[in-house]
């Protein structure tokens, strides 16, 4: 059974001014006694997520909404464990694999097969799961006989390719995409759009931001819309890709 | 052990495909950080890979591979060994083995210094990608450590079959005692100036400046015994004892028994102390890199 829990989740970025951040100038504002105001000056804070709490269990499959710098990316790596929120608390009870990054620790210099165990141990898989996926990863990646060559030689949508496959072989309880599907070719796109149903279909949750509302559409059951870090709206998808689209009419043309 | 039943719990959770991950953001962090070590651990052959895979990419289509370390470090050490004996006037099979064994020894101390700065500012590209263990980073700057020092450690076993009479078997086991104790306060070193590098960049550079300048404060090169009114440069110099313990009990130098003393203090206070760091600022690594 998968889970998902966000509560009251705040995270805000620190820009410092690059004389802020050294050593030299936090040494001197300690020493002329401006310790407290040393945390007030030459600071910008920017709020990428305010007061976030959402819940999603088996079968919710979410599409995040928002203008660019809305938060989309952070709700994803709060999601993923990946950055500690500031504020509140997470709950991930569920195998959780993300779609971040493609390139994500893949050796250049090691042929396609090293590779799936490379990535594989990144994601935290066991040795004999990962020996147990091992053929259907091969096989779904259709690479065949590159999989002998080094990774240098891929052109980047095998190594899409290759990397989706290593990430949806695990059978995640939670799968989290960032727009970075579109990469493949069209009939592997079809073909991972099948795999991410079946997957989702199973049982879990799924998260995925994107700017195309078709695909979101087709993916996703669930919308949430994010405005400045905060969620302004969560619920069917369908009502919310039609608030956003009032909202901003250069996505309705899409 | 507490730590085995641990251990078996979350295999046991694993497979069943249950991992459950909880952080609040007030809670007390002291139960994360451990998560977090003991998480490291038991990946040991994701370190193994990301050893092997740093290691791939840098000898890459060389013919010697790792063994340019080797190369290396032997053309290093005859160079000094030759011309500094001239230079001090010293006899050439006490002066090689001397500044064979300190050079390569003193590049195994201070590689984990001059890297640890770096070592969570170079592998922001790892966490914000994934969710990974923070531990896991010096772990993989120790793995690859202790591997560019095996390889250069073999110019040492060259010099200590051909050059240096045979010592007893007890003096040996204690220098590698030695190596443990550099690699254990390497490792803890590495948590800790990893974190202060990534909140303050300046902090990498001081390091860097600092370590050359350390270099020649160190009696790497030259013999501790000639300071004579100045020996407290080498006896309040940690480098010198960390040093000390590796290459005094192969080559009979004094104070080892001191050295040991010095360097088992340091070895429990920095565990303490980079873990004190650790559990304070773990959550806010992402953020400063």
């Amino acid at each position: 059974m998968a889970r998902i829990e966000l509560q009251n989740v705040g995270v805000e970025y620190l820009v410092r001014e690059m004389r802020r951040s050294s050593l030299v100038s936090a040494a001197k504002s300690f020493a002329t006694g401006g310790d407290i105001d040393m945390s007030n000056r030459n600071k910008v804070m920017i709020s990428a997520l305010k007061d976030v709490s959402l819940t999603f269990g088996d079968g919710d499959r979410v599409g995040l909404i928002g203008h660019n710098g809305a938060g989309k990316t952070t709700l994803l790596r709060v999601l993923s464990g990946i950055l500690p929120p500031m504020e509140g608390s997470i709950l991930i009870q569920g195998r959780l694999a993300g779609l971040l990054s493609i390139q994500l620790g893949l050796d250049q210099n090691a042929s396609g097969y090293e590779n799936i165990f490379i990535r594989a141990r990144y994601m935290g898989c066991s040795e004999e799961e990962i020996a147990e996926r091992f053929d259907d990863i091969c096989e779904f990646s259709e690479l065949g006989d590159y999989l002998h060559l080094p990774l240098r030689t891929y052109s980047s949508g095998m190594r899409v390719r290759l990397a989706f496959s290593i990430a949806t072989a695990f059978e995640p309880d939670i799968l989290i995409l960032d727009e970075w599907l579109s990469a493949g070719d069209a009939t592997f796109r079809e073909k991972a759009a099948e795999r991410l149903k079946n997957l989702v279909a199973q049982s879990g949750i799924f998260f995925m931001a994107t700017h195309q509302p078709g695909l979101m559409k087709r993916m996703c059951n669930k919308g949430v819309i994010l405005e400045k870090g905060r969620v302004t709206f969560q619920g069917d998808v369908e009502e919310a890709l039609e608030i956003h689209a009032g909202k901003m009419p250069v996505a309705k043309a899409g | 052990m507490a730590d085995d039943s641990t251990q078996i719990d979350m295999r046991s959770r694993r497979s069943m495909d249950d991992d459950v991950f909880v952080y609040s953001a007030h809670r007390d962090h002291t139960q994360y950080a451990l998560n977090d070590l003991k998480d490291a651990l038991s990946r040991w052959r994701l370190v193994r890979t990301m050893v092997r895979t740093e290691f791939n990419t840098r000898y890459k289509g060389t013919a010697l591979g790792a063994f340019w370390l080797t190369a290396t470090a032997t053309l290093t050490v005859l160079g000094l060994g030759v011309i500094y004996a001239q230079v001090f006037q010293s006899d050439f099979t006490t002066y090689l083995p001397y500044v064979g064994i300190g050079l390569i020894t003193w590049g195994f101390i201070s590689g984990f210094v001059n890297e640890s700065v770096s070592v969570y500012v170079s592998s922001v590209s790892v966490f914000s990608q994934i969710r990974i263990p923070l531990s896991i980073f010096p772990m993989r700057l120790t793995g690859r450590l202790i591997q560019t020092f095996f390889y250069r450690s073999l110019v040492i076993l060259g010099i200590l079959i051909f050059v240096v009479p045979a010592k007893p078997p007890l003096q040996y086991a204690v220098a590698l005692a030695g190596v443990v104790i550099v690699t254990w306060t390497g490792f803890w070193i590495s948590i800790l100036f990893g974190i202060i590098g990534a909140r303050y960049r300046d902090f990498g550079q001081f390091i860097g400046a600092f370590m050359t300048f350390a270099f020649f404060l160190t009696p790497v090169f030259w013999d501790s015994q000639r300071l004579g009114p100045y020996a407290y440069v080498a006896e309040f110099n940690p480098f010198f004892h960390f040093l000390n313990i590796i290459r005094g009990p192969l080559l009979d130098l004094p104070d080892v028994g001191l050295s040991f003393a010095v360097t088992l203090v340091i070895a429990l206070i920095t565990p303490v102390a980079a873990f004190a760091m650790f559990a304070k600022f773990r959550h806010r690594l992402p953020y400063w890199c």
